[in-house]
């Protein structure tokens, strides 16, 4: 018999058996048939993985369930990865499952856990070894399928948002056994011949399987090698392919690479238009500023000697003014000088003063002035301008002494 | 010939002219010649980019014509 005081609660041995199990299968993935399927309406899955020896409750909680690609039925063959969890107030354990795969393509998934494991390892995902991209880049090379919805997108993208971006497409086969080795050359003959600034690759979404190429080791080599950075645009954003953590960018879809990788024109304009106006604010600000400064040094040179220059100031006016006003009597001088004389000459000239004199001055009608009688007919009417008024007058003959008989 | 400058290159030029426009002790002269080529330079890249229309080539074309 067991003593009493060896003896251990139920409780007790629910939570040892709660250690030993949760902690020895935190993380595993095990192989199994689905049954007793439900979908329970609060969004949580409930199911048994069964084999032909044994069966094993599991649960998959809504935050992990709505990722899932396919929709699990019974008698489906899955890979689940999860672990272990007891249920002390029924004793029950189930595995809580945080990946569900269809079985065919379970293999795909554990070299595509294998392979992240050692590619991380060796630091390919490193954030050291990510190049920054350009800031503006004006070629890009767009590596992904001629036909397909990812290159469509992305020149719609682009051609909308970014026009002055060059676009250099290298067609290759995304999907397929052939497609990994065609991604591996299109990057390195994009990178070494033609030099874009920046390098997308990628394709639309599709299963595990179509992605597949861009899981693959020579892909990630030939990523990590290219000297261009790159931009991985690879299926949906729920998608992270291997491409996608070696890429120096991973950009959830083809559409939304061809965002990241270029600012749009009315970005780059309006960053223009904010550095013209700085340039032209700091301009004036400094040609102020120079004003200022002018200003002040005016004032400083007049208050350092302020008496020596207002008195030579003063001087140098005083000398200016009479010498001007003595050239300006000089010349007024002399000019009424040569007033008078002509004056005096004009007076001697005047027909005025003649007719003074007692002479006068005989005109046709016409105005003209006559100088001799045969200028006029007999009985041809004249005048006689006097000193004193005119007199009508009408020739009668002539005479030989040249006198008119009035 | 040399190389074009890049859009990245001339946007970076900018940004330099600005800085240099922001230090007090810069002489009236400099800063009116920096002035003079940033706007040159701004008005070029508003040149080039509003000029600029989408341009497609496939790589086999562009090293066909290369060769």
């Amino acid at each position: 018999m067991i003593e009493n005081n060896t003896a251990i609660t139920v409780g007790e041995l629910t939570r040892q058996i709660k250690e030993i199990l949760e902690g020895s299968f935190s993380q595993l993935w095990v192989e199994g048939e689905i049954s007793n399927y439900i979908h329970h309406s609060s969004g949580h899955m409930y199911f048994t993985l069964k084999d032909d020896e044994a069966e094993i409750r599991c649960a998959m909680f809504k935050g992990n369930n709505q990722y899932l690609r396919f929709k699990p039925e019974n008698g489906m063959k899955v890979l689940l990865s999860g672990r272990i969890s007891v249920y002390a107030p029924r004793g029950q354990y189930q595995l809580i499952s945080t990946r569900l795969e269809p079985a065919g393509l379970g293999t795909l998934f554990l070299a595509f856990e294998a392979l992240k494991k050692r590619l991380s390892a060796e630091g390919l995902f490193d954030d050291e070894f990510k190049k920054p991209l350009p800031k503006i880049p004006e070629t890009i090379g767009l590596i992904t399928s001629k036909t397909g919805a990812a290159v469509k997108d992305m020149i719609n993208v682009l051609g909308r948002r970014a026009p002055y971006v060059k676009l250099i497409l290298q067609p290759t086969l995304v999907q397929g056994d052939e497609a990994a080795a065609d991604i591996v050359n299109a990057i390195q003959e994009m990178d070494t011949s033609c030099e874009p600034d920046l390098i997308i690759f990628g394709r639309g979404g599709g299963s595990l399987e179509d992605l597949w190429p861009f899981n693959e080791e020579k892909v990630a080599r030939a990523i990590f090698d290219c000297q261009t950075p790159t931009i991985s645009a690879v299926g949906h954003e729920t998608d992270t392919t291997i491409a996608d953590l070696v890429a120096d960018l991973r950009a959830p879809t083809p559409s939304a690479a061809a965002e990241l990788a270029a600012p749009s024109i009315d970005e780059l304009m309006q960053s223009l238009q904010t550095v013209d106006e700085k340039m032209r604010a700091l301009l004036e600000r400094k040609l102020e500023y120079f004003w200022q400064k002018m200003d002040h040094i005016q004032d400083r040179f007049a208050l350092q000697r302020p008496d020596a220059f207002i008195n030579r100031m003063t001087d140098l006016n005083t000398h200016l003014i009479s010498a001007l006003k003595q050239s300006i009597l000089m010349k007024l001088q002399s000019r009424f000088g040569q007033l008078e004389t002509l004056l005096a000459e004009l007076t001697v000239l005047n027909p005025k003063s003649i007719l003074d004199r007692g002479y006068a001055i005989a005109t046709a009608d016409s105005g003209k002035i006559i100088h001799s009688p045969n200028e006029l007919k007999t009985g041809e009417l004249f005048r006689l301008q006097l000193a004193k008024g005119i007199i009508s007058a009408r020739k009668e003959k002539n005479t030989d002494t040249h006198q008119k008989k009035v | 010939m040399a190389k074009e400058k890049s859009f990245e290159e001339l946007f970076q030029r900018l940004e330099e002219i600005v800085r240099e426009m922001e230090s007090e002790d810069l002489q009236l002269e400099k800063s009116l010649t920096l002035f003079e080529e940033g706007v040159k330079l701004s008005e070029q890249l508003r040149g080039q980019l509003s000029g600029a229309e989408q341009k497609i080539s496939e790589l086999m074309d562009k090293l066909g014509k290369d060769k």
